[in-house]
């Protein structure tokens, strides 16, 4: 297990290398200047030229490529064309809201979508399946940001339970933090309620079907087992490896939840990089998204020996 | 009887119940304010964006303001004299005057500062083409020498937007005028907090306490700089729809910006009022390419000109009357000197008349680009309607819809359009910031040095350096409406009109002034 968790680790190596060349290549080559963006409306052509040279913008491909991808390897992502700021700090200021609106938003979604998809089964064909896939649909169809504002202006606005926008941060107090969180994250967490309440249903039926669960009814043990012990552990695996993909994919989510309920964020910082090209922190952005999409998916890997321990690596 | 778990589901849910909306604004020596953009560059001499100008009337301070009617007035100045061949002025700092560091304001710290704010600011530089030096006498006292008259030399270090000359601590002031200066000391109302800054996120300030505002009412960016709040607070809220509901909820007093669609919302709305700050609005103009065809021909612009119709352009961006107003001309309506000199003009041709003009103007039936940023709502319509009138009076238009980034790179070509450049571009302008002959970029004929489109203009300019150096006011009057009627003859570039924006401001508070941006002094909860 411990040569194979290494040699995964080492796998992450080439494909963190081929993500710095093909982030910098793509962004090298996409049209924008963000000298002309930072001189402003007003901003002759020399002072566009000047602002360049000053941001070192003017220097070749292979010369900028090395001083960003050495400067990588000691930890330094640069400095903000922008704000001037180290690219790390902009980072790490922007971590916590995400990392937090990632785990509500899972914890929110499996907790909700797992019984659901597991009494989605057991009463299969009848209205309450109907009623569950029918939120499951919905909650595929409806786009984030639309619910987003009906939450907010339900609950926010009109009921006043719950802050419109904003986060607070995890050290002015857990309740203060959990409130700013849990209408982002509910918001974000119904597309994920609905597909792992799908694939729940759909392999708990499969699952319902086999042998051992016909014998452990046969031998008396409680429903509640037969369902929660016997059918949902073996089930596991697909709804283990869609809630992995999930946890990768609401990176992707919280770029729109960040920019509907105003939290400082990594998709916000994304997004806004992009837009006034930024290009030191878009470049640290996306290495670290695909650093973590790796991990992610390591982690998925080894969960599966844990859940069924006829896996081995 | 009530189960057990309904009973600990009602003690989960009571914290939730129990606790205030966060962030809800109640806290009376605290002002929260929505800009209406991020605030990404902090220095305010090196980026003429309004949002930097805001940030900057908090940090730092002028020597001269302006009051409603655009007269300066003394800020940080006592006062000044000129000697008898217009050549010196002296600048007198009044007293008590101190950096958020703690030193004092001296004539070294205003005369560097001026030194870079003249390289940067289009007002500057004009300014600095007349001037020999920027120095002291002694620590209060600021001197001024120039090598020819220079008239508005008040109206210049006192503008109100877009780069105003805002003084430093000489030892950031030496700064090379094409980098930023991000640490942020300043003598202004209140102190930045550099560590309490995120970027995107939300920007904090507290009343400085030294700071010595002048007697009298505040007006514009002059007066009495009262502060009445110990904190201000900037949240950055990049969703329009959000920040309406924020500022309903009460979780911020002030958004910078309403979108004119959401106003109906917040005139409803019995906690708060909208708040127009800035009177003069905002001018909408489109910019030919003057080095390459169709629009190097001064005809073909001129035919443009006379076939459109204002109307549309404004609707499409202020969908109430009272937000928007025809300006058919190329300065901007209701600031001081300005004559609507092309009435019967602008808009005088139809659409079957403008088609034989654009014939016998001699177009050839070049491809016409037109730049078109899909992700700016002020702009993106202007340049739609351009190329549906474009295409209907007869121009062969290719309209290049893409993002603000690409817009911004393109526009800075001077290649044909088959290798990458381009011949039409909407954009606007703050009105205040082109309210004169000097700073009106839209019709100064710099050429090649000049605003992008490089409309050059020897006699255009002859007048501009006339105007600075006239010797009275009724002269640069009369030089400015010269001014004025050349530029509608050349049409350097095509006038839509005004349209003005509004904010909102939570009804418990009082005193919030116009000016070019919101400023956040004389603002009082009541």
């Amino acid at each position: 297990m411990a040569s194979y968790i290494l040699r995964r680790i080492l796998a992450t190596i080439p494909v963190v290398l081929f993500v710095m060349v093909f982030v910098f290549s793509l962004l090298y080559i996409t049209p924008g200047d963000p000298a002309a963006i930072l001189a402003g409306d007003q901003a002759t052509q020399a002072e566009i030229e000047a602002i360049r040279t000053d941001l070192g913008l003017d220097r070749s491909f292979p010369v900028r490529f090395v001083e960003w991808s050495t400067g990588v390897m000691r930890g330094d992502f640069g400095t903000s064309i922008f704000t001037r700021l180290p690219v790390s700090t902009m980072i790490l200021q922007r971590v916590e809201p995400t990392l937090s609106l990632m785990v509500v938003t899972m914890i929110i979604a499996i907790v909700v979508a797992v019984p659901l998809g597991v009494l989605a089964a057991w009463k299969h064909g009848s209205v309450l399946d109907r009623v569950i896939m029918l939120f499951a649909v919905l909650g595929f169809s409806v786009p984030v940001f639309v619910i987003g504002y009906v939450l907010a202006w339900t609950l926010a606005l009109q009921l006043g339970w719950l802050p419109v926008q904003g986060y607070s941060p995890f050290a002015d107090g857990f309740w203060p933090w959990l409130r700013s969180l849990l209408l982002p994250s509910f918001t974000l967490a119904t597309f994920y309620i609905a597909i792992i309440a799908r694939i729940t249903r759909a392999t708990m039926l499969e699952i319902m079907q086999q042998d051992y669960i016909r014998t452990a009814r046969g031998k008396g043990v409680s429903e509640r087992s037969v369902l929660f012990v016997h059918a949902l552990r073996n089930a596991s695996v697909p709804i283990v490896t869609v809630v992995g993909i999930g946890i990768a994919l609401v990176i992707s989510g919280a770029v729109v939840i960040e920019s509907v309920f105003a939290l400082p964020g990594l998709g916000r910082l994304t997004v806004d990089s992009i837009l006034r090209r930024d290009y030191p922190v878009i470049q640290a952005v996306i290495l670290i998204f695909s650093f973590v999409y790796v991990v992610i998916n390591l982690l998925i890997d080894l969960s599966y020996t844990v859940i069924d321990p006829r896996i081995r690596y | 009887m009530m189960k057990r778990r309904t009973l600990l589901g009602a003690a989960a849910a009571t914290p939730f119940l129990s606790m205030p909306a966060l962030g809800q604004s109640g806290d009376t020596k605290v002002l929260k304010y929505v800009p209406a953009s991020n605030l990404t560059v902090l220095d305010p001499i090196f980026t003429p964006a309004a949002v930097s100008v805001t940030h900057g009337y908090c940090v730092f301070d002028t020597l001269y303001g302006v009051d409603a009617s655009q007269t300066p007035q003394p800020q940080m100045a006592e006062g000044h004299t000129v000697s008898d061949d217009g050549l010196e002025w002296r600048i007198t700092l009044r007293d008590g005057l101190k950096f958020h560091d703690g030193e004092p304001v001296r004539a070294q710290d205003c005369a560097a500062s001026l030194a870079r704010w003249a390289q940067r600011d289009p007002f500057g530089q004009a300014l600095n083409a007349a001037t020999e030096s920027f120095g002291h006498a002694d620590d209060k006292t600021i001197v001024i020498k120039l090598t020819r008259p220079f008239g508005p030399l008040l109206n210049a270090i006192g503008k109100p937007h877009s780069r105003p000359a805002m003084m430093m601590p000489e030892r950031l002031a030496k700064t090379d005028p094409q980098t930023q200066i991000t640490e942020m000391v300043g003598s202004g109302p209140y102190r930045f907090l550099a560590d309490e800054y995120v970027s995107g996120d939300r920007v904090i300030y507290e009343r400085f306490a030294d700071y010595v505002p002048r007697e009298g009412a505040a007006e514009w960016t002059s007066g009495g700089k009262q502060v009445n709040f110990d904190r201000l607070e900037w949240q950055i809220i990049p969703d329009a729809a959000t920040a309406i509901a924020a500022i309903q909820a009460g979780e911020v007093d002030w958004l910078g910006a309403v979108l004119t669609d959401l106003q109906p919302i917040l005139e409803m709305h019995p906690d708060v009022n909208l708040h127009r700050t800035d009177p003069y609005g905002i001018m909408h103009v489109i910019r030919f390419n003057h080095l390459i065809a169709p629009f190097d021909n001064v005809e073909l612009r001129r035919v443009v000109m006379q076939a459109v119709d204002q109307l549309p352009f404004l609707q499409s961006v202020a969908a109430n009357e009272a937000d928007r107003e025809e300006c058919l001309a190329l300065f901007p309506c209701g600031t001081p000197n300005v004559e609507e000199v092309g009435k019967g003009i602008i808009g005088s041709l139809d659409i079957e008349a403008a088609k034989q003009a654009v014939i016998d103007a001699g177009y050839k039936g070049e491809p016409v680009v037109i730049l078109n940023p899909t992700d700016i709502a002020s702009i993106h319509p202007h340049g739609l309607l351009a190329a549906d009138l474009l295409g209907k009076i007869g121009f062969n238009v290719d309209l290049v819809e893409t993002d603000w980034g690409t817009v911004v790179q393109r526009r800075v070509s001077k290649e044909t359009v088959e290798n990458g450049g381009w011949n039409l571009a909407a954009t606007n302008w703050p009105a205040i910031s082109i309210n004169n002959p000097a700073t009106n970029a839209t019709t100064r004929g710099l050429g090649d040095s000049g605003w992008w489109g490089w409309y050059e203009d020897a006699e255009m300019e002859q007048l501009v350096v006339d105007w600075l150096a006239a010797a009275d006011e009724n002269a640069a009057a009369e030089l400015y409406l010269d001014v004025q009627q050349r530029a509608i003859d050349r049409v350097p570039t095509l006038p839509l009109g005004l349209s003005y924006r509004s904010g909102a401001v939570r009804a418990d508070l009082d005193g919030a002034l116009q000016g070019s941006v919101d400023m956040f002094w004389n603002i009082r909860r009541t």
